[in-house]
């Protein structure tokens, strides 16, 4: 038991110190947050875990607080870094965006087999050069 | 990192070239889902269907912009930029 409480003790510290070097080391605030989210996720359950094995007393609070922590965890790392990103936050490294969209007003939404609202409007006139007008007893 | 496209001011009120891909029906083939080209109507097909005529439309005449021609959706795409735009209402 103490074996296995002090390896899950070492898995949590390891961990915790992995994010906290990740966050000091990382250039922008998603893969910042990638990093500190081990420290809450996998460093904290290594800890409740190596709780458990080591005090055997705490061992049903302890399970319970990593299972929290394991699903609480990820989903805060998420909303933050959604909300990093909606806000502009720079993505350093970034060299094409999948998923990002512009907002613009939509000057008209064309459908297969629906009619265009000027189909009957003649269409624009070429642009032709305007004739320079004559000057005074050229005619 | 703000997302921009510099070709919305080549958008023009078009008339679809054709009910369908146009390049596809002059051969006689298929496709999976229509875009029309804001400058100047061609209806091509999109990058799902076999002959990709929309992609080859902006390669070969350089209209950056596409529209989707299909039923119920509502978005454009910049060849150019590689970027997708909505309608600001979708905001929110």
């Amino acid at each position: 038991m103490v074996v296995l409480g002090v390896a899950f003790l070492l898995i949590g510290v390891f961990f915790a110190f992995m994010g906290v070097l990740g966050n000091l080391r990382l250039p922008d605030v998603f893969t910042r947050l990638h990093a500190t989210s081990k420290v809450s996720s996998i460093g904290i359950l290594g800890l409740v875990l190596a709780s458990a094995f080591l005090v055997p007393a705490s061992a049903p609070k302890a399970i319970a607080l990593g299972l929290l922590v394991l699903f609480s965890a990820p989903v805060a790392s998420q909303a933050i870094a959604r909300s990093g990103y909606r806000d502009g936050c720079a993505i350093i490294g970034l060299e094409q965006n999948d998923i990002g969209v512009l907002y613009i007003d939509f000057p008209y939404d064309y459908t297969l087999g629906d009619p265009v609202p000027w189909e009957d409007e003649p269409p624009p006139a070429p642009d032709l050069p305007v004739p320079a007008p004559l000057a005074p007893g050229e005619d | 990192m703000a997302l921009q496209c510099s070709h919305l001011d080549t958008i023009q009120r078009v008339r679809p070239s054709a009910q369908g891909c146009e390049d596809c029906l002059r051969i006689g083939s298929g496709w999976t889902h229509l875009r029309i080209c804001l400058a100047c109507g061609h209806v091509g097909c999109c990058d799902d269907s076999p002959h990709r005529h929309a992609q080859a439309h902006f390669d070969e005449v350089s209209h950056p912009l596409v529209q989707t021609f299909e039923y119920g959706e509502s978005w454009l795409w910049c060849y150019a930029d590689e970027l997708m735009l909505q309608p600001r209402q979708g905001t929110s």
